[in-house]
């Protein structure tokens, strides 16, 4: 069982976020909030010809929704629009390694990837 | 100490780390004498109070109309005017619909504080959006105080209500001194009693407030219970706001006789299980003497103050040393992560908004890390407590 949300793993991932910031060009920003806590995610994406270029984020949130952000966001960048549809939450956890995580932390994983899927059906 | 006499502590072990619980602000644990009552009444006392002419009824009702007897010697109030509720956010709805809505008229002025938990502001906004009435806030600062009371008074408001001690920042407000100012001008006056009950003596006759509201699962007892004190001429001359059986004498299709108070407020078939447990947990801190208590969780929020204050990259928010309610900001540490990992080493404290949105906003922040002490703490809890702190402190620079 790896309920430990400090393992180095993900601390190192929090110490090497990529895409946090602004896109100085996007076609799609999104406000997120998480209602449990208040926090508020931006996400920021680029889409040319139904394919990803670009993607960015800013976050009032927390270590384990900051890393979700980002792999979230890796997992999308440079593919397809269609990618939108078929990415997986467990998938996003697995790649954290932090599968097990309790349920109230999961909520804090889950906000972007929530986001992308409301895209994914506003850009059908 | 009296950690013995709380069952979780043997209990919620987790990787052979025994449990620090550090946030009784938000529920408190309970004593087994409490937790035992509850399968002990329905194994032998159980038939529905204030109906059956046979005895298990008889004595369920004794021990029902007991604790309110209790109850009301507790908050120095007369026993008519206890009425039991679901609890503190319970007692403030049915105040503000079986009181507030008959008196209040468009342009009315009803006066809340920025540190209010959400249970003393929303029934308030959804009141207004009916009526029309203006809310305004007692602004408050960083440290807590109460910045602008005299002049949001000045405007003459119909009601003020108030919470005595801050869920946020632990600080306790001057409500005697608050409600003689506000009753000087005409209102009435509702304290939000939830954190103040299970730390120091109330006594509703010397703050002379008109309603005083506290929750029994914030001090040992069990869930689902609360407590609306308010006073008997206003119980007497206000009907209820919602009614059914057992409150009221007589019912024809065109007229309804109440019962007297306070039975005409508690319509239905109480939680009069859980308010007998209630009772036990009454008694379990009148056995240690409330005074007691007080002086323990001050010399305890001491040592903790001293512990919090150096920790360098730590802010505290508000003022716990009297009320052990510490809440406080790590930079570049979001509250989430300073719960979460706390947790890994069997230590419970809070992180979020803790239900109080406009004090964040005050404060500008989106969430907050507390920490909240009971009886059941001792300084032990307080090193480990620190000592985790730190240690999160250096896993995440
Ligand atoms: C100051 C204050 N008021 C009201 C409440 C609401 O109490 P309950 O949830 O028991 O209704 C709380 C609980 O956190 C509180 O701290």
């Amino acid at each position: 069982m790896n309920r430990q949300i400090s393992s180095q793993y993900i601390i190192d991932l929090y110490k090497n976020i990529k895409y946090y910031g602004k896109l100085k060009k996007f076609t799609i920003k999104k406000e997120l909030q998480n209602p449990l806590c208040g926090d508020i995610v931006t996400l920021y994406i680029l889409i040319e010809k139904d394919k990803i270029v670009d993607v960015s984020f800013e976050s009032s949130g927390c270590m384990i929704s900051k890393v979700a952000s980002f792999i979230s966001l890796d997992m999308i960048k440079g593919k397809d629009l269609g990618v939108l549809k078929k990415i997986k939450f467990e998938d996003i956890l697995d790649n954290m390694m932090i599968k097990d995580i309790s349920p109230s932390r999961k909520k804090c994983a889950y906000l972007t990837f929530g986001g992308l899927k409301s895209i994914g059906e506003e850009y059908k | 100490m009296y950690k013995k006499d709380f069952p979780i502590f043997r209990n919620a072990k987790f990787m052979n780390k025994s449990l620090v619980y550090l946030d009784s602000a938000s529920s408190t644990q309970k004593p087994h004498t409490v937790i035992n009552a509850i399968p002990y009444l329905y194994e032998n006392f159980y038939a529905n109070v204030h109906r059956g002419i046979y005895k298990l009824s008889e004595e369920s009702t004794g021990m029902y109309e007991d604790v309110r007897d209790i109850t009301s010697k507790f908050i120095n109030a007369s026993k008519k005017e206890i009425v039991f509720t679901k609890g503190t956010t319970d007692s403030i709805n049915m105040i503000v619909y079986f009181f507030a809505k008959k008196i209040l008229k468009k342009n009315d002025l009803v006066i809340l504080s920025e540190m209010e938990h959400h249970s003393n502001i929303v029934p308030w906004i959804i009141l207004q959006k009916e009526i029309g009435f203006n809310i305004e806030y007692i602004k408050v600062n960083e440290k807590g105080d109460l910045l602008n009371l005299d002049l949001l008074l000045e405007h003459n408001p119909k009601i003020l209500s108030i919470t005595h001690v801050s869920n946020v920042l632990g600080n306790i407000n001057d409500v005697i001194g608050i409600v003689k100012k506000a009753h000087d001008k005409g209102a009435y006056v509702l304290i939000d009693g939830a954190q103040a009950v299970s730390h120091m003596r109330v006594d509703v006759k010397k703050i002379d407030c008109d309603f005083y509201v506290f929750s029994s699962h914030k001090m040992l007892g069990p869930t689902g219970v609360g407590v609306m004190y308010a006073k008997s001429e206003i119980l007497e001359k206000y009907d209820p706001s919602f009614s059914g059986g057992e409150a009221v004498i007589s019912v024809s299709k065109d007229n309804i006789v109440y019962k007297d108070i306070p039975y005409k407020f508690e319509p239905g078939t109480p939680n009069f299980i859980d308010v007998i447990a209630f009772g036990y947990a009454i008694s379990y801190i009148e056995k240690i003497g409330i005074l007691k208590i007080q002086k323990y969780i001050e010399d305890l929020s001491l040592y903790t103050y001293d512990k919090l204050i150096n920790i360098e990259r730590l802010k505290l928010f508000g003022d716990g040393r009297k009320s052990g309610i510490f809440s406080f900001h790590i930079e570049n540490i979001h509250p989430h992560d300073i719960a979460s990992s706390l947790d890994e080493d069997n230590i419970a404290i809070r992180a979020g908004h803790h239900c109080a949105k406009i004090l964040m906003d005050r404060l500008n922040l989106s969430s907050l890390s507390r920490c909240s002490l009971y009886i059941y703490n001792d300084e032990r809890d307080i090193d480990k407590f620190i000592s985790s702190l730190n240690k999160t402190i250096d896993l995440f620079s």
